[in-house]
């Protein structure tokens, strides 16, 4: 059953704050791009390809002016660098289906511990589960928006955020938390 | 929702990028490239398109334009019938070593919509976890002896993909409930995942094959 509502969007209005993205943040993302990549060709490509997705997705940018955007154009710069270098390097991230660790933790595992805990545990992540669960909890993107934003399948944006809870409660378990 | 975990990932964000607050940019003055402003060019412009969102999918205004207009015609003139089967585009990646599975709707339509057919519990197991969002319903299985089984039901088959690890794997392709899918094994791992028109199936389970299989077969539905 299809569900039709429509978002109309000014689009003279989104061009602007669009530009204004652009201008406040091309130059850190482009810092970001060349740290990883360290040739600014394909920095460049790198910028531009994050300008990309972000366009194609821009309905759920807030104000320019703020960290929380500042940190997510840093997010998809950095996503898409690395996607890149592996990429390169034939050593691309597999979302590989079948893996031996097959419980989803349930949330009061993460309701339990402390926050100090919890926060130093998430900057433990590797990039990759940690952006995904930004992507997902902070900045609301469902998983076919997520999927759109880092070129991934929409299973493979599900299973990040999955295994992301997965690594975490490891984590959590290697520091001396239980959960019964 | 996850409170703590929300107000975790909200701490860990800022310290994680509270470095760029008093951060001085070595690239503030570079100049792009003249091929990258005249990229930008075509990029600005797509911040601004108009969309409509149709259920999780959003589509640019015109082509719903278009779409709307293909419908009328039919609705008024025309038999308008919806055919589909799910097929499975199987691609070998040598570079990762596993066989890579996306799927697309052609075909032959079922003769009515099909419940969703969740899997009898095996004997020895019990249901440890339930998850369910707009995509999905996993359910978590486990017994004393350690065993644990994952069912993951998924209804949007055409943006899935799936990417097996078949270096040294037992694979075959079978037919599970009268439809395609296939059977997995690797490291005490078993799997197995198929997919009708509606919905993407996946059991996997660090138990016998035949438990799975029992399960599968419990989801046929009457």
């Amino acid at each position: 059953m299809l569900t039709l509502y429509l978002t109309l969007i000014d689009a003279e209005e989104d061009k602007i704050k669009f530009i204004k993205l652009y201008e406040q943040y091309r130059h850190l993302m482009f810092y970001i791009a060349q740290k990883i990549l360290h040739d600014e060709h394909l920095s460049e490509d790198a910028v531009q390809e994050s300008f990309l997705r972000i366009a194609k997705n821009f309905h759920k940018i807030g104000q320019i002016l703020c960290p929380e955007t500042r940190n997510f154009t840093v997010i998809i710069t950095r996503n898409v660098a690395i996607t890149m270098i592996n990429h390169s390097n034939s050593n691309a991230t597999t979302d590989f289906y079948v893996e031996s660790a097959l419980t989803n933790p349930s949330e009061d595992v993460f309701e339990a511990v402390s926050n100090k805990l919890l926060t130093e545990s998430i900057l433990k992540l590797p990039e990759i589960y940690r952006d995904s669960l930004y992507l997902y909890h902070l900045y609301g993107y469902t998983f076919n928006e997520i999927s759109n934003l880092l070129s991934i399948s929409v299973e493979s944006a599900k299973k990040r955020v999955q295994r992301a809870r997965r690594i975490l409660k490891d984590l959590l378990e290697k520091e001396g938390y239980r959960h019964e | 929702m996850n409170k703590n975990l929300d107000i975790s990932l909200k701490c860990a964000l800022e310290k994680e990028f509270s470095w760029i607050n008093d951060f001085e940019n070595p690239y503030a003055g570079y100049a792009f490239s003249s091929q990258f402003k005249s990229n930008m060019e075509s990029i600005i412009p797509r911040a601004g398109f108009t969309y409509v969102s149709i259920g999780n999918k959003r589509i640019r205004k015109a082509l719903l334009a278009a779409l709307i207009a293909l419908l009328a015609i039919a609705i008024t003139g025309c038999a308008f019938t919806v055919h589909y089967v799910v097929e499975w585009n199987e691609k070998q990646n040598d570079a990762q070593g596993t066989l890579d599975v996306s799927f697309e709707l052609s075909g032959e339509s079922p003769s009515a919509p099909r419940d969703m057919f969740l899997p009898s519990t095996p004997q020895g197991y019990v249901i440890t976890d339930q998850y369910s969002d707009d995509f999905s319903y996993t359910i978590t299985y486990s017994n004393p002896q350690g065993h644990e089984i994952l069912c993951s039901i998924s209804n949007d088959i055409e943006n899935m993909s799936i990417s097996l690890d078949n270096e040294g794997a037992s694979f075959e392709k079978t037919t599970i409930n009268g439809q395609k899918g296939y059977a997995y094994s690797k490291d005490g791992i078993n799997a197995l995942f198929w997919a009708d028109s509606i919905y993407f199936y996946e059991l996997q389970g660090n138990c016998e094959m035949d438990t799975l299989l029992t399960m599968a077969g419990s989801m046929a539905g009457i």
